[in-house]
Protein backbone atom coordinates (compact mmCIF):
# COMPACT_ATOMS: atom_id res chain seq x y z
CA UNK A 1 0.00 0.00 0.00
CA UNK A 2 2.82 2.38 0.88
CA UNK A 3 4.54 1.90 -2.47
CA UNK A 4 1.27 2.34 -4.39
CA UNK A 5 0.46 5.57 -2.63
CA UNK A 6 3.96 6.82 -3.23
CA UNK A 7 3.63 6.23 -7.00
CA UNK A 8 0.23 7.90 -7.17
CA UNK A 9 1.32 10.90 -5.18
CA UNK A 10 4.67 11.48 -6.82
CA UNK A 11 3.26 13.62 -9.66
CA UNK A 12 1.49 15.83 -7.12
CA UNK A 13 4.66 16.17 -5.08
CA UNK A 14 6.74 16.96 -8.17
CA UNK A 15 4.29 19.62 -9.35
CA UNK A 16 4.28 21.09 -5.86
CA UNK A 17 8.09 21.21 -5.74
CA UNK A 18 8.27 22.97 -9.10
CA UNK A 19 5.68 25.56 -8.10
CA UNK A 20 8.43 27.36 -6.20
CA UNK A 21 11.34 27.16 -8.63
CA UNK A 22 12.70 25.27 -11.61
CA UNK A 23 14.69 22.18 -10.59
CA UNK A 24 16.56 19.23 -12.03
CA UNK A 25 15.94 15.61 -11.04
CA UNK A 26 18.58 15.08 -8.38
CA UNK A 27 17.73 18.43 -6.81
CA UNK A 28 14.08 17.36 -6.57
CA UNK A 29 15.04 14.12 -4.79
CA UNK A 30 17.05 16.03 -2.19
CA UNK A 31 14.38 18.68 -1.73
CA UNK A 32 11.62 16.09 -1.43
CA UNK A 33 13.56 14.19 1.22
CA UNK A 34 14.31 17.37 3.11
CA UNK A 35 10.76 18.75 3.07
CA UNK A 36 9.17 15.42 4.01
CA UNK A 37 11.76 14.66 6.67
CA UNK A 38 12.82 11.65 4.58
CA UNK A 39 9.29 10.22 4.46
CA UNK A 40 9.37 10.16 0.66
CA UNK A 41 12.66 8.36 0.09
CA UNK A 42 11.67 7.05 -3.32
CA UNK A 43 13.81 4.99 -5.66
CA UNK A 44 15.47 7.80 -7.50
CA UNK A 45 15.29 6.32 -10.99
CA UNK A 46 11.49 6.17 -10.79
CA UNK A 47 11.33 9.96 -10.62
CA UNK A 48 12.25 10.28 -14.31
CA UNK A 49 9.28 8.41 -15.79
CA UNK A 50 7.07 10.70 -13.70
CA UNK A 51 8.87 13.80 -14.97
CA UNK A 52 8.68 12.65 -18.59
CA UNK A 53 5.01 11.77 -18.21
CA UNK A 54 4.22 15.22 -16.85
CA UNK A 55 6.22 16.74 -19.66
CA UNK A 56 4.28 14.72 -22.22
CA UNK A 57 1.02 16.01 -20.73
CA UNK A 58 2.23 19.58 -21.02
CA UNK A 59 2.39 20.13 -17.29
CA UNK A 60 6.16 20.65 -17.39
CA UNK A 61 8.64 22.12 -19.81
CA UNK A 62 12.31 21.11 -19.81
CA UNK A 63 15.40 23.04 -20.76
CA UNK A 64 19.14 22.48 -20.37
CA UNK A 65 21.20 24.83 -18.29
CA UNK A 66 24.49 24.82 -16.46
CA UNK A 67 23.99 24.18 -12.74
CA UNK A 68 25.94 26.07 -10.04
CA UNK A 69 28.22 23.02 -9.85
CA UNK A 70 29.23 23.62 -13.48
CA UNK A 71 27.51 20.55 -14.88
CA UNK A 72 24.82 20.74 -17.56
CA UNK A 73 21.44 19.85 -16.10
CA UNK A 74 17.98 19.31 -17.46
CA UNK A 75 15.74 21.68 -15.57
CA UNK A 76 11.99 21.33 -15.37
CA UNK A 77 9.60 24.25 -15.31
CA UNK A 78 5.93 24.20 -14.25
CA UNK A 79 3.66 25.38 -17.08
CA UNK A 80 0.37 27.23 -16.69
CA UNK A 81 -1.43 23.96 -17.44
CA UNK A 82 0.70 22.25 -14.81
CA UNK A 83 -0.20 24.95 -12.29
CA UNK A 84 -3.90 24.36 -12.92
CA UNK A 85 -3.40 20.60 -12.53
CA UNK A 86 -1.52 21.19 -9.29
CA UNK A 87 -4.39 23.24 -7.84
CA UNK A 88 -6.94 20.60 -8.83
CA UNK A 89 -4.87 17.69 -7.51
CA UNK A 90 -4.04 19.49 -4.28
CA UNK A 91 -7.74 20.16 -3.65
CA UNK A 92 -8.57 16.50 -4.32
CA UNK A 93 -5.82 15.45 -1.94
CA UNK A 94 -7.07 17.76 0.80
CA UNK A 95 -10.57 16.33 0.48
CA UNK A 96 -9.20 12.78 0.52
CA UNK A 97 -6.91 13.30 3.49
CA UNK A 98 -9.66 15.20 5.35
CA UNK A 99 -12.01 12.29 4.86
CA UNK A 100 -9.40 9.80 6.08
CA UNK A 101 -8.67 12.01 9.06
CA UNK A 102 -12.36 12.25 9.92
CA UNK A 103 -12.70 8.47 9.87
CA UNK A 104 -9.61 8.05 12.04
CA UNK A 105 -10.87 10.61 14.53
CA UNK A 106 -14.27 8.95 14.86
CA UNK A 107 -12.52 5.60 15.33
CA UNK A 108 -10.33 7.10 18.04
CA UNK A 109 -13.41 8.36 19.88
CA UNK A 110 -14.89 4.90 19.80
CA UNK A 111 -11.72 3.36 21.17
CA UNK A 112 -11.48 5.90 23.95
CA UNK B 1 26.26 -3.24 -12.07
CA UNK B 2 27.90 0.03 -13.05
CA UNK B 3 26.28 3.24 -14.26
CA UNK B 4 26.73 2.38 -17.91
CA UNK B 5 25.09 -1.02 -17.49
CA UNK B 6 22.24 0.56 -15.53
CA UNK B 7 21.51 3.04 -18.31
CA UNK B 8 21.77 0.30 -20.92
CA UNK B 9 19.15 -1.75 -19.09
CA UNK B 10 16.80 1.20 -18.82
CA UNK B 11 17.24 2.05 -22.48
CA UNK B 12 16.65 -1.54 -23.57
CA UNK B 13 12.96 -1.03 -22.69
CA UNK B 14 12.55 2.23 -24.61
CA UNK B 15 11.37 0.98 -27.98
CA UNK B 16 8.95 3.81 -28.75
CA UNK B 17 11.47 6.57 -28.19
CA UNK B 18 13.55 8.08 -30.97
CA UNK B 19 17.34 7.87 -30.83
CA UNK B 20 17.53 11.48 -29.64
CA UNK B 21 15.00 10.85 -26.88
CA UNK B 22 16.84 7.73 -25.75
CA UNK B 23 20.13 9.60 -25.59
CA UNK B 24 18.46 12.39 -23.61
CA UNK B 25 17.21 9.83 -21.08
CA UNK B 26 20.68 8.32 -20.83
CA UNK B 27 22.30 11.73 -20.27
CA UNK B 28 19.76 12.65 -17.61
CA UNK B 29 20.23 9.38 -15.69
CA UNK B 30 24.03 9.59 -15.92
CA UNK B 31 23.97 13.16 -14.63
CA UNK B 32 21.79 12.10 -11.73
CA UNK B 33 24.09 9.21 -10.80
CA UNK B 34 27.13 11.44 -11.14
CA UNK B 35 25.57 13.88 -8.66
CA UNK B 36 24.76 11.07 -6.27
CA UNK B 37 28.24 9.54 -6.43
CA UNK B 38 29.91 12.92 -5.90
CA UNK B 39 27.67 13.63 -2.92
CA UNK B 40 28.62 10.31 -1.34
CA UNK B 41 32.32 10.87 -2.05
CA UNK B 42 32.00 14.23 -0.29
CA UNK B 43 30.58 12.38 2.70
CA UNK B 44 33.70 10.21 2.82
CA UNK B 45 32.55 7.14 0.93
CA UNK B 46 35.12 5.44 -1.25
CA UNK B 47 34.46 5.22 -4.98
CA UNK B 48 33.31 1.58 -5.03
CA UNK B 49 30.91 2.00 -2.13
CA UNK B 50 29.59 5.25 -3.52
CA UNK B 51 28.87 3.52 -6.84
CA UNK B 52 27.19 0.62 -5.09
CA UNK B 53 24.97 2.85 -2.94
CA UNK B 54 24.05 4.92 -5.96
CA UNK B 55 22.95 1.88 -7.92
CA UNK B 56 20.85 0.77 -4.97
CA UNK B 57 19.26 4.22 -4.65
CA UNK B 58 18.33 4.33 -8.32
CA UNK B 59 16.10 1.27 -8.12
CA UNK B 60 15.31 -1.48 -10.60
CA UNK B 61 16.40 -0.38 -14.11
CA UNK B 62 13.79 -2.64 -15.73
CA UNK B 63 10.99 -0.96 -13.75
CA UNK B 64 12.34 2.48 -14.60
CA UNK B 65 12.60 1.50 -18.27
CA UNK B 66 9.07 0.08 -18.44
CA UNK B 67 7.57 3.11 -16.69
CA UNK B 68 9.49 5.46 -18.96
CA UNK B 69 8.26 3.58 -22.04
CA UNK B 70 4.68 3.98 -20.86
CA UNK B 71 5.06 7.76 -20.89
CA UNK B 72 5.54 7.78 -24.66
CA UNK B 73 2.35 6.41 -26.23
CA UNK B 74 3.58 6.47 -29.79
CA UNK B 75 1.07 4.05 -31.25
CA UNK B 76 -1.46 6.69 -32.24
CA UNK B 77 1.32 9.06 -33.24
CA UNK B 78 2.59 6.49 -35.71
CA UNK B 79 -0.91 5.93 -37.08
CA UNK B 80 -1.41 9.67 -37.39
CA UNK B 81 1.99 10.06 -39.06
CA UNK B 82 1.35 7.29 -41.54
CA UNK B 83 -2.09 8.72 -42.30
CA UNK B 84 -0.61 12.14 -42.91
CA UNK B 85 2.04 10.73 -45.23
CA UNK B 86 -0.63 8.78 -47.14
CA UNK B 87 -2.83 11.86 -47.46
CA UNK B 88 0.06 13.93 -48.76
CA UNK B 89 0.97 11.14 -51.18
CA UNK B 90 -2.60 10.82 -52.48
CA UNK B 91 -2.94 14.59 -52.83
CA UNK B 92 0.41 14.84 -54.59
CA UNK B 93 -0.51 11.99 -56.92
CA UNK B 94 -3.84 13.62 -57.70
CA UNK B 95 -2.26 16.95 -58.49
CA UNK B 96 0.77 15.63 -60.30
CA UNK B 97 -1.15 13.54 -62.85
CA UNK B 98 -1.18 15.33 -66.18
CA UNK B 99 -4.90 14.68 -66.64
CA UNK B 100 -5.70 16.10 -63.22
CA UNK B 101 -3.53 19.14 -63.77
CA UNK B 102 -5.36 19.68 -67.03
CA UNK B 103 -8.73 19.42 -65.32
CA UNK B 104 -7.68 21.97 -62.71
CA UNK B 105 -6.66 24.28 -65.55
CA UNK B 106 -10.06 23.78 -67.21
CA UNK B 107 -11.88 24.59 -63.99
CA UNK B 108 -9.77 27.70 -63.51
CA UNK B 109 -10.63 28.91 -67.02
CA UNK B 110 -14.29 28.15 -66.36
CA UNK B 111 -14.15 30.46 -63.33
CA UNK B 112 -11.94 33.10 -64.90
CA UNK B 113 -14.07 33.68 -67.95
CA UNK B 114 -17.23 34.27 -65.99
CA UNK B 115 -15.54 36.78 -63.69
CA UNK B 116 -12.84 38.59 -65.67
CA UNK B 117 -12.53 37.26 -69.21
CA UNK B 118 -9.35 38.34 -71.01
CA UNK B 119 -9.37 40.36 -74.18
CA UNK B 120 -8.22 39.15 -77.61
CA UNK B 121 -4.68 40.45 -77.09
CA UNK B 122 -4.19 38.35 -73.98
CA UNK B 123 -5.73 35.25 -75.48
CA UNK B 124 -3.76 35.45 -78.69
CA UNK B 125 -0.50 36.15 -76.83
CA UNK B 126 -1.01 32.90 -74.95
CA UNK B 127 -1.45 30.74 -78.04
CA UNK B 128 1.24 28.56 -79.60
CA UNK B 129 1.71 30.79 -82.65
CA UNK B 130 0.68 34.29 -81.60
CA UNK B 131 2.33 35.81 -84.66
CA UNK B 132 -0.03 34.06 -87.00
CA UNK B 133 -2.93 36.16 -85.90
CA UNK B 134 -3.50 39.64 -84.61
CA UNK B 135 -6.58 41.08 -82.99
CA UNK B 136 -8.57 43.69 -84.81
CA UNK B 137 -7.22 47.10 -83.92
CA UNK B 138 -9.69 49.90 -83.44
CA UNK B 139 -12.29 51.07 -80.96
CA UNK B 140 -13.04 48.59 -78.17
CA UNK B 141 -16.03 48.57 -75.86
CA UNK B 142 -16.80 46.22 -72.97
CA UNK B 143 -20.25 44.67 -72.98
CA UNK B 144 -21.88 42.08 -70.77
CA UNK B 145 -24.65 40.17 -72.49
CA UNK B 146 -25.56 36.70 -71.26
CA UNK B 147 -28.00 34.16 -72.66
CA UNK B 148 -28.77 30.81 -71.08
CA UNK B 149 -29.93 27.75 -72.99
CA UNK B 150 -30.16 24.54 -71.06
CA UNK B 151 -27.22 24.54 -68.68
CA UNK B 152 -24.99 26.63 -70.91
CA UNK B 153 -24.40 30.35 -70.69
CA UNK B 154 -23.20 32.31 -73.68
CA UNK B 155 -21.53 35.54 -72.66
CA UNK B 156 -20.61 38.40 -74.97
CA UNK B 157 -18.04 40.48 -73.17
CA UNK B 158 -16.23 42.72 -75.62
CA UNK B 159 -16.62 44.16 -79.10
CA UNK B 160 -14.04 45.96 -81.23
CA UNK B 161 -14.54 47.76 -84.51
CA UNK B 162 -11.47 48.36 -86.65
CA UNK B 163 -9.38 46.84 -89.37
CA UNK B 164 -7.41 43.64 -89.56
CA UNK B 165 -4.05 43.38 -91.24
CA UNK B 166 -3.39 41.38 -94.41
CA UNK B 167 -1.66 38.51 -92.63
CA UNK B 168 -4.61 38.00 -90.30
CA UNK B 169 -7.06 38.23 -93.18
CA UNK B 170 -5.14 35.57 -95.10
CA UNK B 171 -5.06 33.26 -92.09
CA UNK B 172 -8.76 33.80 -91.64
CA UNK B 173 -9.43 32.68 -95.18
CA UNK B 174 -7.26 29.59 -94.78
CA UNK B 175 -9.02 28.70 -91.57
CA UNK B 176 -12.46 29.14 -92.97
CA UNK B 177 -11.63 27.20 -96.09
CA UNK B 178 -10.58 24.28 -93.98
CA UNK B 179 -13.70 24.14 -91.89
CA UNK B 180 -16.62 25.34 -93.97
CA UNK B 181 -18.24 24.30 -97.18
CA UNK B 182 -17.26 26.12 -100.36
CA UNK B 183 -20.04 28.67 -100.72
CA UNK B 184 -19.95 29.95 -97.16
CA UNK B 185 -16.18 29.94 -97.05
CA UNK B 186 -15.96 31.91 -100.28
CA UNK B 187 -18.48 34.42 -99.03
CA UNK B 188 -16.67 34.76 -95.75
CA UNK B 189 -13.28 35.02 -97.36
CA UNK B 190 -14.45 37.73 -99.69
CA UNK B 191 -15.37 39.91 -96.77
CA UNK B 192 -12.04 39.51 -95.05
CA UNK B 193 -9.88 41.73 -97.17
CA UNK B 194 -7.16 43.91 -95.86
CA UNK B 195 -8.46 47.22 -94.58
CA UNK B 196 -12.03 45.99 -94.33
CA UNK B 197 -13.87 47.56 -91.42
CA UNK B 198 -14.55 44.63 -89.13
CA UNK B 199 -16.39 44.03 -85.88
CA UNK B 200 -14.66 41.51 -83.65
CA UNK B 201 -16.92 40.14 -80.91
CA UNK B 202 -15.41 38.29 -77.96
CA UNK B 203 -17.68 35.58 -76.60
CA UNK B 204 -17.34 32.70 -74.22
CA UNK B 205 -19.50 29.75 -73.28
CA UNK B 206 -19.55 28.02 -69.92
CA UNK B 207 -21.74 25.81 -67.79
CA UNK B 208 -23.99 27.64 -65.33
CA UNK B 209 -22.25 25.71 -62.55
CA UNK B 210 -18.49 26.41 -62.37
CA UNK B 211 -16.60 23.32 -63.44
CA UNK B 212 -19.55 21.84 -65.33
CA UNK B 213 -18.99 20.54 -68.84
CA UNK B 214 -20.25 22.66 -71.72
CA UNK B 215 -22.20 21.32 -74.67
CA UNK B 216 -19.79 21.86 -77.54
CA UNK B 217 -22.29 21.62 -80.42
CA UNK B 218 -24.13 24.65 -79.12
CA UNK B 219 -21.10 26.72 -79.99
CA UNK B 220 -20.35 25.20 -83.40
CA UNK B 221 -23.30 26.81 -85.14
CA UNK B 222 -22.76 30.24 -83.62
CA UNK B 223 -22.56 32.92 -86.33
CA UNK B 224 -22.27 36.68 -86.43
CA UNK B 225 -24.13 38.81 -89.00
CA UNK B 226 -23.94 42.42 -89.99
CA UNK B 227 -27.09 44.47 -90.47
CA UNK B 228 -27.02 43.59 -94.18
CA UNK B 229 -26.73 39.91 -93.56
CA UNK B 230 -22.97 39.66 -94.14
CA UNK B 231 -22.04 36.59 -92.19
CA UNK B 232 -18.91 35.04 -90.98
CA UNK B 233 -18.34 31.73 -89.31
CA UNK B 234 -16.79 31.61 -85.84
CA UNK B 235 -13.23 32.78 -85.90
CA UNK B 236 -11.65 30.55 -83.33
CA UNK B 237 -8.00 30.78 -84.25
CA UNK B 238 -6.09 31.82 -81.16
CA UNK B 239 -9.11 31.16 -78.97
CA UNK B 240 -9.41 29.00 -75.87
CA UNK B 241 -11.40 25.79 -75.78
CA UNK B 242 -11.68 23.10 -73.17
CA UNK B 243 -14.44 20.82 -71.91
CA UNK B 244 -15.51 23.34 -69.28
CA UNK B 245 -15.26 26.56 -71.23
CA UNK B 246 -15.16 27.77 -74.82
CA UNK B 247 -14.05 31.17 -75.95
CA UNK B 248 -13.91 32.65 -79.45
CA UNK B 249 -13.76 35.82 -81.48
CA UNK B 250 -16.29 36.32 -84.23
CA UNK B 251 -15.52 38.74 -87.04
CA UNK B 252 -18.11 40.41 -89.17
CA UNK B 253 -17.63 42.98 -91.92
CA UNK B 254 -19.39 46.21 -91.00
CA UNK B 255 -19.84 49.61 -92.65
CA UNK B 256 -19.90 53.15 -91.32
CA UNK B 257 -23.33 53.90 -89.93
CA UNK B 258 -24.02 50.39 -88.68
CA UNK B 259 -25.14 50.34 -85.10
CA UNK B 260 -25.10 46.62 -84.21
CA UNK B 261 -24.21 43.14 -85.29
CA UNK B 262 -26.27 40.04 -84.58
CA UNK B 263 -25.18 36.73 -83.10
CA UNK B 264 -27.28 33.71 -83.97
CA UNK B 265 -27.21 30.17 -82.77
CA UNK B 266 -29.61 27.28 -82.37
CA UNK B 267 -29.48 24.77 -79.58
CA UNK B 268 -31.94 22.37 -78.02
CA UNK B 269 -34.66 23.52 -80.47
CA UNK B 270 -34.29 27.18 -79.63
CA UNK B 271 -33.10 29.84 -82.03
CA UNK B 272 -31.29 32.55 -80.16
CA UNK B 273 -30.62 36.02 -81.55
CA UNK B 274 -28.41 38.50 -79.73
CA UNK B 275 -27.93 42.05 -80.97
CA UNK B 276 -24.61 43.50 -79.91
CA UNK B 277 -24.32 47.29 -80.17
CA UNK B 278 -21.27 48.58 -81.99
CA UNK B 279 -19.08 51.29 -80.47
CA UNK B 280 -20.34 54.54 -82.01
CA UNK B 281 -16.88 55.95 -82.51
CA UNK B 282 -15.81 52.88 -84.44
CA UNK B 283 -18.51 53.17 -87.12
CA UNK B 284 -18.96 56.91 -87.35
Amino acid sequence: MGKKQQIEHTPLLVLSLLAGEDMYGYQMILELARRSNHTFDMKEGTLYPVLHGLEQKGYLEAYRQEAPTGRMRKYYHLTRKGGEALRAEAESWRQYSGAVDAVLRSSALGLA
Amino acid sequence: MDRSAYCAQVLSHLRRLSREEREAVRAELEAHMEDRVCALLDLGYDQALAEERTMAAMGDPAEVGREMERQYPRGWNIVAGVSLVLCVFVLFSALSGSDNRRMIGYAWDSLRYRVFPPGPETVIAGTVSPREIEPVSGVTEAVDIRRTIGDNVLRVYQITVGTQNSQTAAKTRIYEGGYQDGALAAEAAKSQEEGQLTAETAVCLYHRIPGGLVAMPSFNNLTAESQRGDQQVPFRRGAVANPMMWQAFLRTPVRPGDDHITLRYAWLGENVTIDVPLPKEGVS
